[in-house]
């Protein structure tokens, strides 16, 4: 590979981002288009026993209002089958209350102002029941979960947990506790359908067109060839936007029946409860260790609200199986149905707060045996995958540990608690690991269109949700080819295009880095074969071994040349149309001809990294600022430095959030929401986060795909929440394992 | 929103004329206003702006400010006059909200903001201040944001303007037109207590428009701070807050100005604390953390804010000291 | 009601509901999607446009007020092609990643900077506080308004 790839490269969407051109989805006006609004249900458990829609319906401007009496029928119920159906619980088709802020009507107007007011005069007649709110309402209820994600085995153990705290000399055996967050991308959630005849165009902020596509055609009975989904820039997800929520079906129903294009917008209230969110949860976790530090034992459970149909809770306790070297272990997970919405994944989904509990009891041990906290972590390094003995196809933690530690200057750290101050605040060092499987990759299409000009535009059907994805296909592409990123134009966002994979699990960049890469070798292959085949190139019969693409043009290893846009000219080609299909297995297979030190298939794949805070708490007030944050990262390849050095500290914001400042709040009572809006679900704002230094540890990991790409976005979630909380212990001797860190906790 | 008419009227008589009609709402930066109604904490089926009327200007002419109700949040923050003799009002303004609310915001819509409990902002909840009769859901439920000072069995919800904090401090008045004519109140006692009509949250009546703002010296003005704790390090509504100024007879306080906010149902002047303070030593610790515990004497913790009684007499004697030139 | 408004220079008449925010208007009536709902509620910052100058948050604000008043949206930056100086910065300092709170935080930017609010860091970071950003590009956004200042001090030089 050239120099071209890693490099940090502008988003080549950024122009058109800070204009205000780019398009998303709801940033839409049609002919005809009427505007749709949702009303929620105040009650969280219960039946409707009577809606009356009269007075609403005679509102006005309005259109029609839909009910769970008069809005169609999908095609089938819905079945979970992550992550593409997030529930089994599709509201609008019968008279069941599961959660407040459930929609229970859907109102159609000319006017979006018109719409809201009307869906404030829809009527509802509730036979309520006592709702569960909170885990502490439904814990009784808790029942062991069988599944993590309804395909992996929830509970996990090896060795023998007894013995292995019976070796144990120290121990620390605690509870660890997140509230439910929420995702609150700042794009709001949006469907606009517009029907042609049979075929339905679908503008959707999602992570996922072809799932979108998929779920639609599933459960309304369209024909794929019928749906086209468009998703051009999509404004934030960070796992909001990562499952089929049926706001979008309903959408493409109304507009049919309506025979007008239709757009709907989740309000950002409802947003709180539309869109899933990571679970309420708690975490018992017992860990002992020799007087050396090493761990001899594990145990870590894990309870989660979930709704009353689902059983979904996060893998928390994965990460706890395979990031240390402990031979005793024992994992698993109870799940509690409440009066809430189905949970799904949120960014960090699993490590985050699996990480927050283990990476703070580490520390905990750490100080009961006087030891430095990177130490321990070294004493316990898993140089082999501890499930099953089989080797890391590249790991690079230990790297991560010793430079981040010099980022943050972790030996001005004065290992006593309490023993540093700035400006009369109190300062506090912490750690805290991240880490976040490999996924395992989707088939991907790619098309390449080359101009006789020289341009080429790369089309496939994925998405950009912020990660850069436009600019990684863009860069490598052009590396691929030779040429200018300047000379490369991307397409994305359109089912219309080569099939793509969503963009969750940080698996867009490997995914379509990987296609694109076999796409460009691709043309060159077939440019080789139109240039050797035609007597007026200069490459006339040569030896296709003996080329190259560089500068934008194929070259003989002799230096006789060929222009890529002449090339195909003299052929009386306008354009030339490469399609590329990239298979994971065969892609690794593609990357053969390196020496592969591990067989495929037979290693695991993990990126890693470490976070390091130093965080400054009021010695008065027990107010927490972070000071600083560094973090180094060991995850492959890095595509592209500027954005993937970004998407790092939005990862650290997030954790940040965890840390200090985020939670749902929930009535107990009425098991209704009670900070649904930004207004009072506060996330970090400018003021709240310091300069975050990044660093890369670039690995080259030949076994996982052909450019080796790990993929990023969930990876700094992790390690965030423990270095912020470790350091508030070192500031102030006051250990919180209950997030999010209140004032009051520490005064 | 459900639908309301918007009027435009061009004096003050035709505006008072307007608003004192039933379910008349004045419209001025509108930020409070548009968004209860969009949420439905508020009704109106006019409203009237007020925004064009000559109500805007700041006035010092070296002993009294007098402030335009119309004058942005922003604007008053900025007055050099302001910053100089009245720091913990400017400070209090930029402590408050976002630039972009400053900068719609009115001084007299600020004073008259509604709560941010989330009873009362979301329709359905028990709530006697929206809907009275119908009960308090935050006695018997998150209440960690509640006013541990001057609730009722009635209604509990913290007063939320940091100016007004400020403003009591400094001995404010507010100066009102309305349908009785033009009269004057201490910004003190224009706010009520809940007790058992939480509704009725100020003395303003039908019609009444409150036209300016008018404030007296403040001994120690210049230094005067206002310390506004809160979790997320900005654009949130305090925890707890307090506005503090300290005159001094060298080593000595001669006066202080102490107002709390946060943690009461309307902007909570310490005069306990005050008159503790004459005469103390400003490095006196042991004096100053019991004259700052004696403004909650008379604190009634709920479940969850029992907390704001010591971090608010932590923060007084802080906002004290800071006031005083000290640390 | 009948109400003149002015944006980005350019004159309209519309007849509006009194409800309809001018954020609606320009999004829905007046093709200019660049201003974005990101909350409706006077929370996040996204739908910052400039009110005579001042930057403003259009959600919270009844379109039909607008009348006598110059609006500028994102869209009315740029002149004739060529980026304002923290428009360029945003993309060199990769100031956004979705984008979306973009249009908003460039509002704000250019209107702090005129305010003289971008002395420091922290002033910076303070004085942005109204608009926020999920994606967590707020290291970015500060180093592009620190960016945009300084040219925009030499450039005045």
């Amino acid at each position: 590979m050239t120099d071209l790839v890693g490099d940090p490269r502008n988003r080549i969407d950024a122009p058109t981002k800070v204009t205000g051109d780019a398009r998303y989805s709801a940033d839409i006006a049609l002919e005809g288009m009427a505007h749709a609004v949702f009303a929620v249900s105040t009650i969280a458990a219960g039946r409707i026993e009577r809606v009356d829609v009269t007075e609403a319906e005679q509102s006005a401007g309005v259109v029609a209002v839909f009910t769970h009496e008069t809005m169609p029928r999908l095609a089938r119920p819905p079945a979970f089958e992550f992550p593409n159906i997030g529930t089994n619980f599709a509201f609008l088709q019968d008279d069941r209350i599961l959660y407040a802020g459930q929609p229970v009507a859907m109102i159609v107007a000319e006017t979006c102002e018109q719409a809201a007011a009307a869906a404030d005069r829809v009527q509802i007649d509730y036979a309520a029941e006592a709702p569960l709110a909170t885990l502490a309402d439904a814990e009784t209820g808790a029942r062991d979960l069988q599944l993590l994600y309804g395909v992996l085995p929830a509970a996990y153990a090896r060795g023998d947990i007894d013995e292995g705290l019976r070796q144990a000399e120290v121990r620390v055996s605690e509870r660890y506790s997140f509230p439910a967050h929420r995702h609150h991308p700042i794009e709001l959630s949006s469907t606009t359908a517009v029907w042609d005849g049979s075929q339905v165009t679908v503008y959707e902020t999602t992570q996922g067109i072809s799932m979108i596509q998929f779920n639609l055609c599933n459960l309304l009975d369209l024909d794929p060839e019928n749906v086209r989904v468009v998703s051009r820039f999509v404004g934030g997800a960070f796992g909001a936007k990562g499952t089929f929520w049926f706001h979008t079906a309903f959408t493409v129903l109304v507009a049919r029946e309506l025979a007008r294009p239709v757009k709907l917008v989740i309000t950002r209230d409802q947003m709180t409860t539309t869109t899933g969110y990571r679970e309420e949860q708690r975490q018992e976790l017992t860990v002992g260790a020799t007087r050396d530090g090493k761990l001899t034992a594990i145990r870590h459970h894990k309870l989660g609200a979930t709704s009353m149909v689902d059983d979904f809770t996060e893998g928390s306790c994965t990460a706890t199986t395979l990031l240390y070297a402990c031979d005793n272990l024992d994992t698993g997970y109870r799940i509690a149905p409440t009066n809430a919405m189905m949970p799904n994944f949120m960014r960090g989904v699993g490590q985050s707060s699996g990480l927050f509990a283990l990476e703070s009891a580490l520390d905990e041990l750490a100080l009961q045996l006087g030891l430095d906290p990177i130490e321990i972590r070294l004493r316990n390094h898993a140089d082999v995958d501890p499930r099953s003995g089989a080797p890391w196809t590249s790991k690079s933690l230990k790297e991560c540990y010793a430079r981040g530690a010099e980022m943050i200057g972790w030996h001005e750290r004065g290992p006593a608690i309490g023993s540093m101050r700035e400006d009369g605040w109190l300062i506090g060092y912490g750690m805290g690991t991240a880490l976040h499987p490999v996924p395992p990759r989707e088939r991907t299409e790619v098309r390449l269109r080359l101009h006789t000009s020289g341009f080429v535009r790369v089309e496939c059907g994925g998405q950009d949700i912020g990660t850069g994805t436009y600019t990684v296909a863009a860069l490598v592409v052009a590396d691929v080819l030779g040429i200018p990123i300047e000379a490369v134009d991307v397409e994305l966002g359109d089912t219309d295009l080569p099939r793509t994979g969503n963009s969750v699990g940080a698996t867009s960049a490997a995914s379509i880095s990987s296609a694109a890469h076999v796409a460009g070798m691709g043309l060159i292959d077939r440019l080789s074969a139109l240039a050797i085949a035609d007597p007026r190139s200069p490459l006339h019969e040569a030896e296709p071994e003996l080329l190259s693409a560089s500068g934008g043009r194929l070259v003989h290893r002799d230096g006789r040349a060929d222009p890529f846009g002449e090339i195909i000219r003299r052929r009386q080609l306008m354009t030339l149309d490469v399609m590329s299909e990239w298979d994971p297995a065969s892609g690794v297979a593609a990357a053969a001809r390196v020496a592969r030190r591990i067989p495929v298939g037979q290693g695991s794949s993990f990126s890693y990294g470490a976070w390091f805070a130093v965080v400054a708490v009021h010695p008065d007030f027990g107010l927490v600022r972070v000071r600083r944050l560094a973090g180094a990262f060991a995850a492959g390849r890095i595509l592209n430095e500027k954005t993937a050095a970004s998407q790092m500290r939005g990862g650290a914001i997030m954790g940040i959030g965890q840390a200090l400042i985020e939670a749902t709040s929930t009535d107990r009572q009425t098991a209704r929401i009670l900070n649904p809006g930004l207004n009072e679900y506060l996330v970090p704002a400018h003021a709240d986060v310091p300069l975050i230094d990044v660093a890369f540890i670039e690995e080259l990991d030949e076994n996982i795909n052909v450019l080796g790409v790990k993929g990023i976005g969930e990876l700094p979630v992790s390690g965030v929440a423990p270095a912020i909380a470790n350091a508030v212990h070192h500031a102030t001797g006051r250990r919180i394992r209950d997030l999010p860190i209140r004032p009051e906790m520490l005064l | 929103m459900q639908p309301f008419e918007l009027v435009t009227p061009v004096g003050i008589t035709e505006a008072v004329e307007l608003g004192r009609a039933v379910d008349a709402v004045y419209l001025a930066g509108g930020t409070n206003v548009v968004d209860f109604l969009r949420t439905g904490a508020m009704r109106a089926s006019t409203l009237v702006d007020i925004d064009r009327l000559p109500l805007r200007g700041i006035d010092f002419d070296g002993q009294r400010l007098r402030i335009g109700a119309l004058t942005r949040m922003s604007e008053l923050a900025a007055e050099p006059a302001v910053r100089d003799r009245y720091k913990f009002i400017a400070e209090s303004l930029e402590l408050s909200a976002s630039a972009q609310l400053r900068n719609m915001a009115s001084i007299g819509g600020n004073l008259l903001q509604r709560t941010r409990c989330l009873y009362f902002r979301e329709r359905n909840f028990k709530c006697n201040k929206r809907t009275p009769g119908s009960g308090c859901a935050a006695r018997d439920g998150e209440n960690r944001r509640h006013a541990i000072l001057g609730g009722s069995e009635a209604c509990v919800a913290t007063h939320a303007s940091d100016l007004a904090v400020a403003l009591v401090a400094a001995d404010a008045e507010v100066h009102l037109h309305g349908p009785s004519g033009e009269w004057t109140s201490l910004l003190e006692t224009f706010y009520l207590e809940p007790e058992s009509t939480p509704e009725i949250e100020t003395r303003i009546g039908r019609g009444d428009l409150i036209v300016a703002v008018s404030v007296p010296p403040v001994p120690g003005g210049e230094r005067s701070v206002y310390l506004k704790l809160r979790e997320r390090a900005s654009y949130e509504f305090a925890l707890v807050s307090v506005a503090a100024s300290v005159d001094l007879d060298g080593a000595l306080i001669r006066e202080a100005r102490i107002a709390l906010g946060g943690v009461a149902t309307r902007p909570w002047r310490a005069r306990e604390t005050e008159a503790r303070l004459q005469g103390v030593a400003l490095d006196d610790s042991g004096v100053l953390r019991e004259a700052a515990a004696s403004a909650f004497v008379d604190a009634r913790p709920l479940r969850d804010n029992g907390f704001k009684v010591e971090l608010g007499t932590r923060a007084i004697v802080a906002a004290v000291r800071q006031a005083g030139g000290g640390a | 009601m009948n109400a003149r408004l002015t944006v980005n220079g350019r004159g309209y008449t519309l007849v509006l509901d009194p409800r309809e925010s001018l954020l609606d208007v320009l999004r829905e009536r007046l093709d200019l999607s660049g201003t974005k709902k990101g909350c409706d509620q006077g929370a996040c910052g996204a739908c910052t446009v400039h009110i005579d100058g001042r930057r403003v948050l259009s959600c919270l604000t009844l379109a039909a007020r607008c009348e006598g008043k110059q609006v500028t949206t994102i869209e009315g930056i740029a002149r004739d092609g060529v980026l304002h100086p923290l428009q360029r910065a945003m993309v060199e300092h990769d100031g956004l990643q979705c984008g979306f709170c973009t249009p908003g935080q460039i509002m704000a930017g250019i209107a702090l900077l005129e305010e003289g609010h971008a002395t420091t860091r922290e002033e910076i970071r303070e004085w942005m506080s109204g608009n926020l950003c999920r994606c967590g590009a707020y290291n970015g956004i500060v180093e592009a308004i620190e960016r945009a200042r300084d040219e925009m001090r030499d450039a005045a030089v």
